[in-house]
């Protein structure tokens, strides 16, 4: 029993069974190509779509958080910042920065500094 | 398909240009008021007067360094006596000395524009010293036109001494022009407050207490002691330019309009208290 299950051959070893001999696996590649079929276009406007769409969306999620931190910081408004002046107020406003403008110890335009006493000759 | 949505984005995107450019078109129609003669002719010489401060500030510049060379070139000459010197000397006082009624020229006619377009400065002094300038302005024009023709050295004495003769007068015509302009615009800033203080006035009328009644009677008890000091230094002032001697009340410019100056700084508080109040 035990003689019949041993190779009696000496020369063959035990890589050298007979792979080969097993049945080829079948090419399955060129029927899967066969089997898909090309996309329509306006398909991929909506896969693209979709992709803006959801980029937009995970921004906005992004952006949310941030814009409550900003908030969170309550600024005093200051009343220039939020009042609108009156019609009086602007008018005294007005006045006011002319005043300003009009301080009698700033002369805003003097008289030229020109050397009124040029001359090639020194004596007259 | 496609050749139907092309034409559809191109109409919407011509529609729009079209649509856009009309409605500003039309907005601008709308928004632009009608200007009158006045506001343009303001305008027109507030720009001249821009135009003429940067000419001056430009033709101050190059007479800086025409008087420099000049400066070098008499050096030169005083030393070498040369004829090449001559020559050198006469043509950088032609220079120097064209370029010095030109800043005169252009300082004048600024101070005659900046006099022009206030509104502070009675109408009889304005003409006044306009024409005070005016007549410098045509010394000055007409001297230019004598030192750019000129050739010889000692006629190129005579013209400056010309020049060195006249200085006081364009420093009077000056003096009457910055002061005129000062006190004019104190008194604009009058007129403007005296004006805040009726608008205040009007809605005071509607209701008032015996504590806003003080404040107002203060507030006005200040505009008429600045009416009272500004009437004052106007007539002193127009005293002193009829008699072309404004250089004093000049050197004292800080004494004749601080009084002035002081008594409006304390009216605008005043009102911005009576404004606060109300």
């Amino acid at each position: 029993m035990i003689e019949e299950n041993y190779n009696q051959n000496q020369t063959q070893f035990s890589v050298d069974e007979p792979i080969l001999e097993k049945p080829p696996a079948p090419i399955l590649e060129d029927v899967a190509v066969t089997q898909k079929k090309a996309l329509p276009k306006y398909a991929y406007l909506i896969i693209g779509g979709v992709v803006f769409v959801l980029v937009i969306l995970i921004l906005a999620v992004i952006n949310r958080p941030k814009e409550q931190i900003i908030d969170e910081p309550e600024i005093v408004p200051t009343p220039t910042m939020t009042q609108e002046l009156s019609p009086i107020e602007k008018k005294l406003k007005v006045a006011e920065d002319m005043l300003e403008e009009a301080n009698p110890t700033t002369e805003k335009y003097p008289f030229p500094p020109i050397n009124t006493e040029l001359r090639i000759d020194e004596s007259r | 398909m496609k050749k139907k949505l092309l034409i559809f984005l191109a109409f919407f995107g011509f529609s729009f240009l079209i649509g856009g450019s009309l409605s500003s078109a039309v907005a601008q129609q709308v928004l632009e008021p009608v200007r009158n003669e006045e506001v343009v002719a303001r305008e027109r010489l507030e720009k001249e007067i821009e135009e003429l401060k940067t000419t001056y500030r430009g033709q101050l510049t190059e007479y800086r360094d025409a008087d420099k060379d000049f400066g070098i070139a008499k050096d030169q000459y005083n030393k070498l006596q040369t004829l090449a010197s001559i020559n050198k000397v006469t043509e950088a006082a032609r220079k120097a000395f064209a370029l010095r009624d030109q800043v005169l020229i252009t300082y004048l006619e600024l101070q005659r524009s900046r006099i022009i377009a206030s509104e502070g400065i009675e109408l009889s002094l304005k003409e006044l010293v306009v024409k005070r300038i005016e007549v410098e302005g045509r010394w000055l024009v007409d001297h230019k036109q004598r030192v750019e023709t000129m050739l010889d050295r000692t006629q190129f004495n005579s013209l400056a001494d010309e020049f060195t003769e006249k200085s006081n007068d364009f420093e009077e015509a000056s003096d009457q022009a910055a002061m005129i302009l000062s006190l004019g615009d104190l008194q604009d800033v009058y007129d403007r407050l005296v004006l805040v203080r009726k608008d205040i006035f009007e809605i005071e009328a509607q209701s008032s207490s015996a504590d806003r009644t003080r404040a107002s009677k203060e507030t006005d008890r200040m505009i008429t002691e600045v009416k009272v000091i500004l009437e004052k230094t106007w007539i002193e002032l127009g005293n002193n330019i009829k008699k072309d001697k404004t250089s004093s009340f000049s050197s004292n410019k800080t004494k004749n309009l601080d009084p002035i100056y002081s008594g409006l700084n304390k009216t605008a508080s005043f009102l911005r208290e009576l404004l606060r109040e109300l």
